[in-house]
């Protein structure tokens, strides 16, 4: 082994910063691509990483965690394990691979975006770093459901998903694009790592692979462990980026960053990680709700995070998302469920009458709001009036989220003051949103988003042909074998409650 | 522990029988609503730390324990529990209990007046 | 009573977006193929406003570049690296890097490099690692524009093998400034011979010139056929030369084990050269045009460092460009 420490000789590899001559730092640095808010290069080169690696260390260690990981699936491969997953869990882990695998892909990207236009070459080798982590883990996300096609067809949308234009890939496209893959370096490090990766994505990697362990998918649990463990480099490039800015006094723009961000990382995870837990893990292996998970891993930390940086909390965490906690992906859910042949995975009611009680007990309420929804679906299945259940029309589509637009629930829940869409008029276009956050980010930059097309849009444009169900379906590159069904056959229509022996009423 | 802090000002809890704590372990307990890890380095004294990572929060616990480095499970950040300092990152640092064995019973020691007790890390700037 | 005998669904054996494929794709080919959907992405490559400025960008620098090819998914980079073979092979490198140092380290004494040998590590080594940056961030940015991930991934190795490069320097300094004196390992010192000195200021012109080819196609011609290779050539060969004559030992070396990483830059980019031309004959002219440009800025920078290195064997820089290039056709 060498006999320098990395301590002796990093510095080295960092203070590597210089004045250029030949050219102009602006054409270096081209705002499109790093928006350096006028802060000047020698502040930026203070910019200081916290936990630090080599490329010696990376590899030898990249090495050991690939070959582990690698075995595990190799072993799980060979084995019946896969086979026995409960459907519910099933879909999760098919919704997962969808809407992360590429992403993850093109976090590298993102990545390689500040590995150039970072401002600083310490950033840029941590950037580095984070290009080949995510290389990595766009493709061990791939690998391994590719090995599973056989036994699971579905897992073709790991790979194809981004490619299409079903509704849950653009709205995925549309926050990952926005996010990383075509943003600047600066906003990057703030949105992507600091607000994305910090929060959001333990929330799924971990949360996600604890609830892995107790199912038994233990190739899906090993995994997006070991993909959470790369994410102390890479995550960390968001806080150093942050204090230059608010040592700067851009902490409002830094402000202006995070808030959009949040809310729209939200809005996604809501979708995936909040339906995974609630509605489509097993019952019994269920440890928290979303919410609860929501409420340990994002809201705790985000706010000691806030406090930290002296921050503060986004204008509309009280008003907006603490109350969404409790109604948004319960209704989001519904949607889905109810749309399931637009999805590519088969979407796990979850609403046996065991289930609803856990739901009743941990979201108080859900039995008066959208129970009463299932209450009459849960009638059409047992009625064999199938066709009810399934959509005729098409949803509004927010035009900032690109997920359909459920505040309907909502004020059926008590949480909004009106289940009207939101809107503004911008060149003679109305735009439509969810909620007053997703209006606010589309107002704050409009130039951003406007022009965008949401899928609804298209079918009014004409774009999508015929304008029908059938023709939305083709457009969204869902064949018949590939559109989403109930994962289970309908069984929680016709399940009993086991804490009574009482049979429900047919 | 701030100097001039004097046993009156300490509340001892008994946290563990020794025979609980083998050299080269690691155990969480819960000490007042407050997660504390007790290592046993190989070789090495008891020590007790705050029990969860200065970085996100993670329970300490899910680590692993090899010689004096202690490695965060959730994102491999690393401490030396002969000091409670990081290694990596440097400059980071584990809020360290007293500990006290008698008999073959292990108390752990906070202040009675003491703030946070688990410190939290994140970026500075060069220079700073 | 007829019945049509239903065909078997076959099962699913790889990605749909493969097509109609034969036979069962090598594992590099399953989590490389078909990544960048959004390249020639209708209407736009980003699910934004068309006006939005990384939309434009993409636009201009990748699907307007000069260079074009109806099929970049058809590349294969020759040793079909994916990120986990990636590393296995840098860890096997590291390992022979390890292994190098310590054999060095046991058998170096500490006082018999000349003061003339210690000059050129201060002025010419040390310096290095801001080219070698240069080098790394330009791989990265010529991976986020590349057209395929089968462009894009190499090109983001190659961005890790620079940072490879910038930190064995650093420790090599460093290792040296314990023995000579700090100013070895001073970034003051490198950072001032990069910033004034003579030597250094045409070869700093055509580096942060560098950073401002963003058309994908240039960056690549510019970087891969004509910077590198002609820095790698001083760099890895000249230096790693001049070292064994003034019984520096260790450092030519660890030269000769980082020129295992050019050598692999090489090999890609001849293979990527062929398959542009292969593929569309207008695209040589394309290459040899940016070619001639890069070269014409790049000639008497890099004449101008090697003549620094005296007394060493230097390489013959137009050779070495010229046989590099024509073994290409260009």
């Amino acid at each position: 082994m060498p006999k320098l420490g990395r301590t002796e000789w990093y510095d080295l590899t960092r203070d590597m910063n210089w004045t250029f001559s030949y050219v102009n730092e602006e054409d270096v640095f081209p705002e499109e691509l790093s928006n350096g808010f006028g802060i000047p290069a020698s502040q930026w080169w203070r910019w200081d990483e916290p936990y630090k690696i080599s490329y010696r260390e990376y590899v030898h260690n990249q090495y050991d965690k690939d070959n582990e990981v690698y075995a595990v699936n190799a072993a799980i491969g060979r084995s019946k394990l896969f086979d026995d997953l409960d459907p519910g869990w099933r879909a999760a882990v098919v919704a997962h691979y969808g809407a992360i695998a590429v992403p993850e892909y093109l976090a590298a990207i993102g990545e390689s975006r500040m590995a150039r236009f970072g401002r600083a070459a310490a950033w840029r080798n941590m950037a580095t770093y984070g290009t080949l982590d995510e290389t990595r883990h766009g493709q061990i996300q791939t690998f391994f459901p590719h090995s599973l096609l056989e036994k699971e067809p579905r897992f073709d949308w790991a790979h194809k998903a981004l490619h299409t234009n079903e509704w849950g890939a653009i709205a995925a496209r549309s926050l990952f694009d926005d996010m990383f893959v075509a943003n600047d370096a600066v906003t990057t490090a703030l949105q992507l790592t600091f607000t994305f990766e910090t929060g959001f994505t333990n929330l799924q990697f971990l949360g996600m692979a604890a609830d892995a362990m107790k199912v038994g998918d233990v190739g899906f649990g090993a995994l997006i462990s070991s993909i959470q463990t790369d994410e102390a480099r890479h995550a960390q490039q968001g806080e150093p980026t942050l204090r230059i800015l608010v040592a700067n006094g851009k902490k409002d723009e830094a402000q202006q960053m995070i808030d959009h961000m949040f809310w729209r990382s939200w809005h996604v995870f809501a979708l995936l990680t909040g339906l995974s837990m609630d509605y489509y893990t097993p019952l019994e292996h269920r440890s928290h709700s979303f919410k609860e998970f929501m409420q340990e891993w994002i809201v705790k930390q985000f706010m000691d995070q806030f406090r930290d940086f002296g921050m503060n909390l986004p204008w509309y965490w009280e008003d907006y998302f603490l109350k969404e906690l409790d109604w948004y992906h319960h209704a989001v859910h519904l949607g889905v469920w109810y749309w399931r042949p637009t999805v590519w995975w088969n979407p796990d009611a979850g609403v046996s009458p065991d289930e609803r009680d856990w739901l009743e007990e941990k979201y108080p309420g859900w039995n008066d709001s959208v129970g009463k929804w299932w209450d009459v679906i849960g009638d059409n299945v047992r009625n064999g009036d199938f066709a009810l259940t399934l959509p005729e029309t098409f949803p509004m589509v927010c035009n900032m989220c690109q997920i359909p637009i459920v505040s309907p629930a909502g004020f059926l829940a008590g949480k909004v003051a009106s289940p009207a869409p939101l809107s503004v008029t911008r060149k003679g276009r109305r735009y439509n949103f969810c909620s007053e956050p997703c209006r606010w980010i589309f107002q704050s930059n409009p130039e951003r988003f406007e022009g965008h097309l949401t899928i609804v849009d298209r079918l009014l444009a004409g774009i999508i042909q015929p304008p029908t169900v059938e023709g939305a379906l083709a457009y969204m590159g869902l064949s018949p074998s590939e559109m989403g069904v109930d994962a289970t056959g309908y069984a929680w229509a016709t399940q009993t409650n086991h804490h009574s022996d009482q049979v429900v009423n047919l | 522990m701030d100097r001039g802090t004097t046993e009156a000002d300490l509340i001892w809890v008994q946290a563990a029988a020794l025979e609980d704590i083998w050299e080269g372990d690691l155990l969480e307990v819960d000490l007042d609503g407050e997660s504390v890890i007790i290592v046993h380095p190989e070789g090495g004294k008891i020590k007790a730390f705050q029990g969860i990572c200065p970085h996100q929060e993670k329970s300490l616990a899910d680590g692993y324990l090899e010689g004096n480095l202690l490695v965060c499970a959730g994102h491999r950040w690393e401490f030396d529990v002969s000091s409670g300092k990081g290694i990596n990152p440097m400059g980071c640092e584990l809020f360290e209990y007293l500990v006290r064995v008698e008999g073959d019973l292990l108390f752990v020691g906070y202040p009675r007046k003491a703030g946070r007790r688990n410190f939290r890390f994140t970026a500075t700037l060069a220079g700073e | 009573m007829s019945e049509k005998i239903a065909p078997i669904r076959r099962s699913t054996r790889t990605w749909s977006l493969l097509g109609d494929v034969k036979k069962r794709p090598s594992p590099y080919e399953v989590v490389t193929s078909n990544f960048h959907y959004h390249f020639r992405r209708d209407p736009v490559p980003f699910e934004l406003s068309p006006e939005a400025p990384l939309n434009r960008w993409y636009l201009k620098y990748r699907e307007g570049s000069a260079l074009q090819m109806e099929d970049w998914e058809g590349f294969r980079d020759p040793q079909r690296l994916t990120y986990r073979s990636y590393v296995a092979l840098q860890h096997n490198r590291e390992v022979i890097m390890d292994s190098i140092i310590d054999r060095f380290e046991q058998e170096e004494s500490t006082d018999r490099l000349s003061q003339e040998w210690l000059g050129v590590m201060r002025d010419i080594y040390a310096p290095a690692r801001f080219p070698i940056h240069v080098l790394q961030m330009t791989a990265l940015y010529l991976g986020q524009m590349a057209p395929s991930a089968f462009i894009t991934n190499v090109a983001h190795f190659q961005g890790g093998d620079e940072l490879r490069r910038v930190q064995w320097i650093a420790y090599r300094c460093k290792s040296l400034a314990l023995s000579y004196g700090e100013e070895l390992a001073s970034s003051e010192v490198a950072r001032h011979a990069w910033e004034d000195a003579p030597t250094w200021q045409p070869m700093r012109k055509v580096f942060e010139e560098l950073l401002l080819a963003y058309d994908w196609g240039e960056c690549f011609v510019a970087m891969n056929l004509v910077v590198k290779p002609l820095f790698d050539a001083v760099f890895n060969e000249g230096i790693g030369r001049a070292a064994l004559l003034h019984g520096d030992s260790l450092t030519s070396a660890m030269q000769v084990e980082l020129a295992h990483d050019s050598a692999r830059a090489r090999e890609w980019t001849s293979a990527l050269v062929h398959y542009a031309c292969d593929n569309n004959a207008e695209n040589r002219e394309v290459i040899r045009s940016w070619v001639e440009k890069w070269q014409d800025r790049s000639r008497d920078a890099f004449t101008g460092l090697a003549a620094s290195l005296e007394n060493a064997i230097v390489p013959d820089l137009d050779a070495a460009q010229q046989g590099f290039l024509s073994s290409l056709g260009l």
